[in-house]
């Protein structure tokens, strides 16, 4: 198949093109209540080809190798009807010519693993939950993912790599006089698949949480400085600054890319935050992009300073920036696009103790459920939180969002923990059309915003 | 031996799902071609009862291979599924849309660029410093169904599908319009360009109300957060459940008598228009809300099944940001229309006092919105005695739809596309806002 692709490219007068084949192996099973809805292992495959030529961007997808050169041949003519409209010449930065095979070796690898133990193990979550006092209703989702991967572009790369991860994600939904609350749990193997394994005790701490969600008042409205833990910190680091880091969003937004510049005083020193691929056991690592590209840590704020910028071969060079290696795709559907590795805020000196300390009014809010940006605007909500009087964790409250402007947030960071956490499970949606893409890490330390805009109800 | 052949040799029954996509995407942004994006794809889904058990599989892709797997994967399905809960099927149905006047076959790229470029030049004309963005998508579906059951069904539809924006100034979120087709534009839609420039303009300042109650006019884009939690209020699966706020409430005034909302799946410009659903069920028109009232609660087989009653048509490989093959069937609308009433927008800001005109909502998707809460992000204008007084910035609005929507002032005159569906403007007397 190698020679097959390669040849389909040397023999075309193209500028750069690339093809990605992916052969995918999906397992999925869900429970919703005590109902099995679901339980299957899939397997699709199809490619992914790119082309710059005669200064445009084409990009396609196909279903099978056989069609590659019809999908050759229109997307050529597209790139040359393309020409004669495109005002500045699309242009890629140079990057070396990588051949590598890079497959995955775990300890614990969920392909070894009976479709039967896998169902066995998601019932009996599923069981512990639905059984608790007020539940009304679970969704229990096992999902393990495997890509096997090559890429191969004009240039004469090569290179075969894979993605695996497997997890598991529920909601347990409770109700009590009238009043409806969900609460998330998620697990997550990274690769390993032995994560999944003897939860239960995290759950039955989360189902705590979930009874006292259903006696709590809503949050009320208004302008507090607030305390976010680590799950719900990284969440607002991805959502309201990460998007902003991936030079695609802003490549075409000339008030960004005057507002972004590197150098801009975005926080106070205390603020530094990292995107890394290298980290091991979280779910944004990789070794390769979807562009043939190696993945490396980048330093997007520097003490309180932006340092760099998430990249596509394309935006690297329109930025004059090195490459980052940040180019995914969910699979052979989608062209890749510009995605967060691990996100993360990096720790801080203070302790969770001192944060609080500092608070005379406030709120502690905890764990993300969602949330949205378009440009600076961010939007995402708290799964549960308490009041915070003169230091000291009050009552909880619930049904809680955040909203703000994104540059005027981060210079009210006043305070960063020593307690670096990273969320098991990864995810980001981002894209038209919309690539749920589950290789996403993120993490942080708790943190203090001086000022931060709550909704209620 | 055909596919159905190899299917009926291996399953009781079965259902097997086959969806073709050949879509063109245009895209461009600040006034340049970003890309084109061509996509060709088969998919197809395979559900199936062996010895009373259930079982389903999907695959891409039209090989032997992948149609090998994917009987395989569905037979490893119903071996470790349960018992089968309803069947499949019976219906006939040939529809290559009657609506499907497609003037642009071969040439297609040629006359996307020329509108492209008509449209670019005219808003150059008059907004020459903005930031613009654009993106036209054509798209050609075949849709079939076939069931061991005898049943069989196709469709064919083409769709057009323009979007067209800007950033804010200082580069924030974006105002934009959205227009849909079923076959070429045949002009660039000056007024639609209009409006959204009028909103442009008033966009260079920024103004926000204090907190309190009060009118909101919503455009509709960003109506879509109703759609979307009444969904899950009308579906028979949450009803089944006992999860949805309207068990037992057919019949009831749920919302302001002035409000009809009618799943419309033939629409003749939608591009979520369908003749039969994901489970070869023929759709038709069900009327949702009727003067404020719940006429009827939307099903899928399963759950039509398990309520005993008709399925409606509406069972739907679709979740909340996720439509494809790979999405287990749902009951859900085809393409929900709020009817429009008799004002134009331009009278209904007039009606405003002091309010907000509430062009898109974000992270809806953050608050209990199965049971109708709603705590978002309000991205749009202060209105001040119907005029604009500025965008909005860190305004928030919270609330729950099946109380806010009871209090309709007035609804406008004509329909437009949302991100779900399609409705007019829509004035509500008061919501909680969190401003100045």
């Amino acid at each position: 198949m190698k020679d097959y692709f390669k040849k389909q490219l040397d023999t075309r007068k193209i500028k750069y093109g690339d093809i990605r084949y992916e052969k995918n192996n999906e397992t999925l099973i869900n429970y919703e209540g005590r109902e099995l809805k679901d339980i299957k292992e899939t397997y699709r495959e199809g490619g992914h080809l790119r082309l710059y030529n005669n200064g445009s961007k084409v990009v396609g997808s196909f279903s099978e190798a056989k069609d590659l050169p019809k999908t050759m041949e229109k997307l050529i003519n597209y790139s040359k009807l393309a020409g004669e409209f495109q005002k500045h010449e699309v242009k890629i930065k140079k990057a070396p010519t990588i051949k590598d095979k890079v497959l995955t070796e775990i300890n614990n690898d969920p392909r070894d693993y009976s479709l039967a133990d896998k169902k066995e193990l998601l019932k009996k979550y599923n069981d512990l939950a639905i059984k608790q006092k007020h539940v009304i209703n679970t969704k229990f989702r096992y999902r393990q993912f495997y890509s096997n991967r090559l890429f191969i572009n004009s240039e004469g790369s090569v290179i075969e790599y894979d993605l695996l991860c497997s997890n598991i994600v529920g909601a347990i939904i409770a109700k009590k006089d009238g009043v409806v609350q969900v609460k998330r749990i998620a697990f997550g193997g990274y690769p390993e698949f032995s994560n999944l394994i003897d939860r239960k005790d995290d759950i039955l701490r989360e189902i705590d949480i979930l009874q006292k969600m259903l006696d709590a008042e809503p949050i009320k409205a208004g302008t507090y400085p607030i305390v976010i833990n680590p799950q719900l910190a990284s969440v607002f680091i991805h959502e309201a600054f990460g998007h902003l880091s991936e030079a695609d969003i802003i490549k075409n937004n000339p008030a960004f890319r005057k507002k972004l510049q590197i150098g801009k005083e975005m926080g106070k020193e205390i603020i530094t935050v990292i995107d890394d691929p290298t980290i091991k056991n979280v779910p944004g690592s990789y070794i390769y992009d979807d562009e043939g590209q190696e993945g490396r840590k980048t330093e997007l704020i520097k003490k309180g300073m932006l340092a760099g910028r998430l990249h596509s071969r394309e935006t690297a060079y329109s930025f004059s920036e090195p490459l980052s290696g940040n180019m995914r795709a969910v699979d052979t559907n989608f062209p890749p696009i510009i995605r967060m590795s691990n996100i993360f805020i990096n720790k801080g000196e203070s302790s969770k103790e001192e944060i609080f300390n500092s608070i005379e009014d406030g709120y502690y809010l905890l764990n993300g459920k969602g949330g949205q940006t378009t440009g600076d605007q961010f939007t995402f909500g708290a799964e549960y939180g308490y009041k915070i009087k003169n230091g000291e964790r009050k009552e909880m409250v619930r049904d809680i969002n955040i909203s703000g402007e994104l540059f005027e947030t981060l210079k009210r960071i006043s305070m960063v923990a020593d307690d670096l956490t990273f969320n098991e499970v990864g995810g980001c949606g981002k894209g038209d059309p919309m690539q749920l893409n589950m290789f996403s890490g993120k993490g942080a330390p708790h943190i203090k915003i001086d000022q931060a805009n709550l909704g209620g109800q | 031996m055909n596919k159905m052949d190899e299917i009926s040799k291996n399953f009781d029954k079965a259902e097997f799902l086959k969806k073709e996509v050949d879509k063109l995407k245009i895209k461009i942004e600040n006034w340049d071609l970003e890309n084109i994006t061509q996509k060709n794809l088969v998919s197809s889904s395979l559900r199936v009862i062996k010895e009373n058990k259930f079982g389903s599989n999907y695959t891409f892709g039209n090989s032997e291979r992948t149609f090998n797997k994917l009987i395989a994967g569905a037979r490893e399905s119903a071996y470790y599924g349960e018992e089968a809960k309803f069947d499949f099927s019976r219906q006939k149905l040939n529809k290559k849309s009657l609506f499907n006047k497609d003037k642009f076959g071969k040439n297609d790229g040629e006359k996307l660029f020329g509108f492209i470029k008509d449209l670019l030049y005219y808003i150059e004309q008059k907004e020459k410093d903005i930031t613009f963005n654009l993106r036209l998508n054509k798209s050609s579906n075949k849709i079939s169904l076939k069931t061991t059951n005898q049943a069989e069904l196709f469709e064919k539809n083409t769709n057009y599908q323009l979007r067209f924006g800007a950033p804010v100034p200082g580069g924030g979120s974006q105002i934009s319009r959205t227009l849909e087709q079923d076959a070429m534009f045949e002009d660039i839609c000056i007024d639609e360009i209009n409006d959204f420039l009028q909103d442009y303009r008033n966009s260079y300042k920024t103004s926000s109300p204090k907190t309190g109650n009060m009118p909101v006019l919503f455009s509709p884009n960003s109506l879509y957060f109703l759609f979307v939690s009444l969904n899950e209020g009308v579906s028979g699966k949450k009803v089944y459940q006992n999860i949805s706020p309207l068990v037992d409430k057919r019949g009831e005034k749920i919302f302001s008598e002035k409000l009809f909302i009618v799943d419309k799946p033939h629409m003749k410009k939608s591009s979520s228009r369908r003749y039969f659903d994901d489970e070869g069920i023929k759709t038709d028109r069900t009327k949702i809300i009727d003067e404020g009232v719940l006429k009827n609660y939307i099903y899928d087989l399963e759950y039509s099944e398990k309520m005993k009653v008709e399925p409606t048509g509406n069972g739907l490989k679709k979740a909340l940001f996720q439509e494809d093959i790979s999405v287990p069937v749902t009951p859900s609308f085809i393409n929900p229309v709020i009817e429009t009433g008799n004002k134009t927008k331009k009278q209904l800001l007039s009606e405003i006092d002091e309010g907000i005109y509430v062009t898109n909502v974000i992270g809806f998707h953050s608050s209990n919105y199965e049971q109708g809460h709603f705590s978002v992000q309000a991205q749009g204008f202060h209105v001040k005695n119907g005029i604009l007084q500025g965008r909005l910035q860190d305004v928030m609005m919270a609330g729950n739809i099946y109380n806010d929507f009871n209090n309709v002032i007035g609804i406008g005159d004509k329909l437009y596309p949302s991100m779900f569906g399609y409705a007019p403007y829509l004035l509500l007397e008061k919501i909680s806002v969190t401003g100045r």
